[in-house]
């Protein structure tokens, strides 16, 4: 026994592992888990109350219920405060649970909050080292609680995330790039421009995604959203409607349509559709023809002209013909051999360089870079550039002094 | 006293791989942009071009002493008092890093996963696992090293390649100054330096002839993994780096879910713990060393207590946050890595015009 | 001589233990005494071979006729000293009155099992034969796998009361003798009263006999031995034990099965990642587990997280407690299974899956999630058998680092054992090798395997004479 008890003196790490034992073990017998202590929230929305003075801010809470079946069940906790951080510990208290953000994939904004500088908003949550920079960004027009309340409905009852809903916005159909890092480097970028997505709720709609929701009637602070009386019809409609920020302030809202012209240009960015009307050729009589782009291919390329840039963007798209609408019938064509005729070529091409002209023109109207034009002419050509921009009375207004160039490329496959 | 069997070639180069790697892919990469914007990537080039020189000039000062320690041929060159200044530098430039990659390591996991642990529980955490390796000698440490190595660099590659695939900027060239940009490599300088690690462990070294190219390629690659992160990590976080402090982390943490598997950023933390205990371990066993050759070979215990003690004290003062970590680098280390980059290089090259009176021991 | 006192000095020595059996037959004016433990001799031998001849002579009776006319093979003079050690190994000893010598015929025998397939590893394609607890036989199945001349066998004795015989087996030429050396060494300096088993000897040969971890091969089957001392190893046969030990040892080797040799070699390699998977598994799986829940949920997806904190709402225990009851719930069950007779063992698997499956999870005892965790974990400890017992430790020294420490305990630990098993070094051979330190040839059948043919080495994690497996 004596040589067993040397022998362990060698091993001085059974000591330690007593000592943690006695120290740390014994206390996590009686510890609950984490997940208990945490309200774990999946989406925030944040309104201004008052005169936009004070913040309500609304956690879409996870709550954990005891069955089997493990369905996913949120309630909706609101507070008030004068910053980010006083609203959520006065939410930590109402709902007896430290608020864990590190789950948060949605933060909704009030378009309210958006005509004045959003940044006061920002900060906590650029701060935040448990909050992932790419949760996505949403902004709304009615309240981001209300937002949230449907949200809920839709989390709980439904396997459709709002969350994935913007996910899928930003990857497929818009391109509107819409995570808090993304708006931050835009933000902090030379243009100081972002974008995000605008998300409508409505009440009566059935085209977007409809649950019933309470009428969104019990409001203060503290009420967890377990709403009764009577039932309306609510939907999040997702038009791919983007709000252009500058300076962390709503500039315009520009529609999904303009968000198309304007990816045209964007790299990186390869589906979406081309639709032509009323075209006519060998083939078709006055046929509406969808076109689907398969692949993209950009280039860009900046001369310094007397001080002025030129921007020159190739543009190369291979398109295929998805969808006919003609006066007669055409469905025994051979559609496996279908070849884009010189004449559609034609119009897809004066179809695409009016819908790039056009977003072009919102960029220019509203002087919001949001492609970052700015550091492709910066990188070509610094000397040349920055004289271009000193010479200019106002440097944001850079866009309507430069000149776009756009040669296209089709073809078919 | 510890009898320390000595390292194979690829065990030492592991070491060094470790030192030249792992502090310089959490904190560094933030703040080198904060200072230098896109054009920080160059920074460590410039500063690993001086490194590579150091680890030339230990192969130079090993090849005209094969079996010397340095402290004796410190001793035998310039006498005893120069050697113990010497080793109490390396003493004190080693221990300072220590307590600031400690630090480092405490913020990043007290902001992301361990919300409620107090800071006694981080030095319980460590302490006693470096105390153990350095004890156990070089060759556990090496071996052990050795074990992790392979799954430490697939992790890395994975982060940056990972990265690579997402980045999502375009970021403006050309728009430091040359002054800021001298004034942040000097800022950063103490967070380089380390190779100097093998002088201290000269004869402990086995290496034969042919096995130079390993140590050279190893640590060859460790520069080239840093400065990939590095560049992947300015490149994602063009004009955000500010709320980025962990590049290595954050490179990952950007991707965030794969499917099922969830977040995967966790595995870059796997990286970091591992890189840290051993780096800490490297450097406590640096300092039990220096301490042998400043106070005689008295016991180990009093260097390793002495360590422990000045360590646990200095963390205690400095572990509130990041800024006083940030502070204490780029100040205190600063100042020491003067001893890094300038006074070993001068004491080596003078050692090296000397002759060679070393016995051949066959 | 006088037979009969001679008899009854014997009889005395071995305390008139009731099997000590002493026969006299008289020839003419000459005795013949038979002296033999009728318990381990073959008394069919006896009265054929030995006691029919001697009866049945007629003519003169001396020492001489004796041995001429007994009709057994391991027949030999010996001393007056030898006489209790020789009755007590199963010889007949044989006393003629008018001689002074005497005569010692082995006739040792007992019931012994057969070799069949031991059932700690079997294989699916293979030999199925095991050792048996006779060291004749198991030295039998080891000769029979070396018609060669370099196979040796050297036997000591090991326990002042038992007096265990001990055989070291080796192929002289390839392994290092001085390994040999040492292990003997090392017997000889054992001091115990008695060895019932070969595993008595694993700790005491290895050289931290304090250590957790397993520091000697172990195995039933005569296949692996045999493939083990090709590669330079030492066989240790201990007698009455149907284990024999392997020297020197790595932790590979228990990595390693025996089916991997009989299959296609990449199906071998696959399985070898899925065992240490399943180590890694049965480490460090509740540790982490309770790690995510005390210290890191938001390192949790949120869909595990939703199935967590909906399954352990209703769980009236905290996490740690959970764990460690569902973990004492099976380690008991396990206990159970063992010793109950085995016609009792469906009524206890019934009670397991019942409590643990089903009842507990179903009156909120305990969550499913904690029974997944546990289970994995406590059925991943047989991906290799043999280190079952220390991985078990382990998993509960993983399971307090994790819920006292969080993830970063967890690391920590996991490098001190690491860094721990890398400071042995028995006989020479690295604990850890070839990993640690890396050797690459010996890789060629470390986690990857390659074809047989391709291994044209032996290890180099431990010192051998020759290393070239075709060479000689």
């Amino acid at each position: 026994m004596k040589n067993y008890l040397k022998g362990l003196c060698k091993t001085p790490m059974v000591f330690v592992f007593i000592f943690i034992v006695c120290v740390y073990g014994f206390g996590a017998l009686g510890e609950t888990a984490e997940i208990n202590r945490y309200a774990i929230v999946s989406a925030i929305g944040i309104d201004s109350v008052g005169n936009g003075e004070n913040l309500e801010v609304s956690f879409l809470t996870f709550i954990p219920i005891a069955e089997q079946t493990f369905t996913e069940t949120y309630k909706v906790i609101s507070a008030q405060g004068q910053s980010i951080s006083e609203a959520m510990d006065y939410a930590g208290l109402h709902i007896g649970r430290q608020i864990g953000l590190s789950h948060v994939k949605l933060v909704v904004f009030n378009e309210q909050l958006l005509e004045n500088d959003i940044t006061r908003c920002l900060d906590y949550l650029s701060r935040s080292k448990h909050m992932s920079s790419s949760t996505k960004m949403v902004v709304t027009d009615a309240s981001a609680k209300d937002f949230l309340k449907v949200a809920e409905q839709l989390d709980s009852g439904s396997s459709v995330k709002v969350s994935e809903l913007v996910t899928y916005n930003s990857e497929y159909i818009y391109a509107t790039d819409s995570s808090l890092e993304l708006f931050f480097k835009g933000l902090f970028g030379p243009t100081r421009s972002s974008v995000v997505p605008y998300l409508v709720l409505e009440e009566g709609m059935d085209n977007g995604i409809t649950v019933s929701a309470g009428g969104g009637k019990d409001s203060g602070s503290g009420g967890s959203g377990a709403s009764g009386g009577e039932s309306s019809q609510k939907a999040i409609i997702n038009n791919g409607d983007t709000i252009i920020c500058k300076d962390a302030k709503k500039v315009a809202k520009i529609s999904g349509k303009d968000v198309k012209n304007i990816n045209f240009m964007k790299k990186g960015f390869n589906s979406g559709a081309i639709e032509l009307e009323n075209f006519s050729d060998e083939h078709f009589d006055e046929a509406n023809l969808t076109f689907e782009i398969k692949d993209k291919k950009i280039k860009n390329k900046v001369l310094y002209k007397n001080g002025v840039p030129i921007f020159q963007i190739d543009l190369t798209l291979s398109l295929s013909l998805t969808e006919i609408d003609n006066k007669e019938s055409m469905i025994e064509e051979n559609i496996e051999f279908f070849v884009i005729t010189p004449q559609a070529l034609q119009a897809l091409e004066k179809k695409v360089r009016q819908s790039v002209a056009d977003g072009i023109a919102i960029m220019r109207e509203y002087k919001t870079d949001i492609l970052d034009f700015y550091t492709i002419m910066h990188n070509t050509n610094k000397k040349e550039f920055d004289k271009f921009i000193n010479s200019l009375e106002d440097k944001d207004d850079y866009l309507n002094h430069v000149v776009f160039m756009l040669s296209i490329n089709l073809g078919a496959k | 006293m510890v009898r320390d069997k000595n390292l194979n070639v690829w065990q030492a180069s592991i070491l060094l791989f470790i030192l030249l790697f792992a502090n310089k892919i959490l904190v560094l990469p933030s703040l080198l942009y904060e200072g230098a914007n896109v054009e920080a990537f160059f920074i460590p080039v410039l500063l690993f071009v001086l490194e590579m020189g150091l680890i030339f000039l230990y192969y130079k000062i090993k090849t005209k002493f094969p079996s010397q320690s340095f402290a004796e041929i410190l001793r035998a060159r310039f006498g005893k008092i120069i050697a113990k200044i010497v080793f109490a530098f390396f003493m004190l430039f080693f221990f300072s890093k220590a307590v600031l990659l400690y630090n480092v390591t405490y913020v990043f996991f007290k902001d992301l996963i361990y919300k409620e642990a107090d800071s006694f529980m981080f030095l319980l955490c460590f302490l006693p696992i470096i105390n153990h390796l350095a004890f156990s000698g070089l060759r556990v440490m090496g071996r052990t090293a050795q074990l992790f190595f392979p799954v430490v660099v697939i992790i890395t590659l994975f982060c940056i390649v990972v990265g690579i695939f997402d980045i999502n900027s375009n970021p403006l060239f050309f728009e430091t100054t040359a002054s800021a940009w001298f004034l942040t490599v000097i800022k950063h300088t103490a967070s380089f330096g380390d190779a100097i690690f093998l002088f201290v462990f000269m004869d402990k070294i086995d290496i034969k002839k042919g096995q130079w190219k390993i140590l050279f390629s190893l640590s060859g690659v460790a520069m080239v993994l840093v400065v990939a992160v590095i560049v992947v990590f300015i490149f994602s976080y063009t004009y955000t780096a500010f709320m980025h402090p962990y590049a290595i982390f954050e490179i990952m943490a950007y991707v965030k879910e794969y499917g099922g598997l969830g977040r995967i950023d966790i595995i870059s933390m796997i990286v970091i713990v591992i890189f840290t205990y051993f780096h800490l371990a490297i450097y406590l066993k640096i300092f039990m060393s220096s301490f042998g050759v400043l106070f005689g070979r008295i016991s180990d215990i009093y260097g390793v207590l002495s360590f422990n003690f000045l360590f646990v004290l200095i963390v205690w003062l400095l572990i509130s946050n990041i800024e006083s970590a940030v502070f204490f680098g780029e100040r205190i280390a600063t100042y020491l890595s003067i001893f890094s980059f300038i006074i070993i290089p001068f004491v080596n090259l003078v050692l090296l015009t000397f002759k060679s009176n070393e016995r051949r021991r066959e | 001589m006088k037979v009969e006192k001679e008899i009854e000095k014997i009889k005395e020595k071995l305390h008139n233990s009731i099997d000590v059996t002493g026969r006299i037959v008289k020839k003419n004016d000459v005795l013949v005494g038979f002296v033999y433990l009728k318990s381990i001799t073959d008394n069919l031998i006896f009265s054929q071979a030995i006691f029919e001849p001697v009866s049945k002579w007629k003519g003169e009776f001396s020492f001489e006729t004796l041995c001429q006319i007994v009709e057994a093979n391991d027949v030999a003079e010996i001393e007056q000293n030898e006489v209790i050690e020789k009755v007590l190994k199963g010889s007949v000893v044989v006393f003629v009155s008018n001689s002074n010598k005497i005569l010692a015929i082995d006739i040792q025998k007992y019931n012994m099992r057969t070799p069949t397939e031991p059932p700690t590893s079997p294989v699916i394609m293979g030999p199925r034969e095991g050792f048996t607890e006779d060291m004749k036989t198991n030295m039998t199945l080891l000769r029979r796998r070396f018609y060669s001349s370099q196979l040796v066998f050297e036997q000591t004795e090991v326990g002042s009361t038992t007096k265990t015989q001990v055989i070291l087996a080796y192929l002289d030429g390839i392994v290092d003798m001085k390994i040999v050396k040492q292990i003997k060494k090392k017997l000889q300096s054992i001091k115990i009263d008695g060895v019932v088993d070969s595993y008595y000897l694993l700790s005491l040969l290895s050289n931290r006999p304090n250590s957790l971890f397993k520091q000697i091969g172990n195995t039933e089957k005569p296949d692996i031995v045999a493939a083990k001392m090709l590669e330079g190893r030492v066989a240790v046969i201990v007698d009455n034990s149907p284990i024999v030990l392997t020297i020197p040892f790595v932790f590979l080797e228990d990595l390693q099965n025996s089916n991997d040799y009989y299959t296609n070699y990449i199906y071998s390699g696959f399985l070898r990642v899925i065992r240490l998977i399943g180590l890694l598994i049965a480490i460090i799986g509740p540790g982490s587990y309770i790690a995510l829940q005390l210290f890191h949920y938001n390192i949790l997806p949120i869909k595990y997280l939703i199935t967590i904190a909906d399954a352990t709402q209703q769980v009236p225990f905290t996490p740690f407690i959970e764990i460690l009851f569902i973990s004492l719930l099976f380690q008991i069950l396990y206990e159970v299974s063992l010793r109950l007779p085995s016609y009792l063992g469906l009524a206890t698997s019934i009670v397991g899956a019942l409590i643990l499956g089903d009842t507990g999870v179903k009156a909120g005892l305990i969550s499913p999630p904690s029974v997944i965790v546990v289970a994995i974990a406590k059925i991943a400890l047989y991906t290799i058998p043999e280190q079952s017992a220390q991985i078990n430790v382990l998993q509960f020294v993983f399971l307090i680092i994790g819920a006292s420490l969080g993830l970063l305990g967890l690391i920590g630990g996991m490098i001190y054992f690491l860094a721990y098993a890398n400071s042995i070094e028995n006989y020479g051979a690295p604990y850890l090798a070839p990993f640690s330190p890396f050797i690459l040839g010996d890789n060629k059948d470390g986690i990857i395997k390659v074809p047989l043919s391709d291994m044209e080495k032996r290890p180099k994690s431990f010192k051998t004479k020759n290393k070239d497996r075709n060479d000689g």
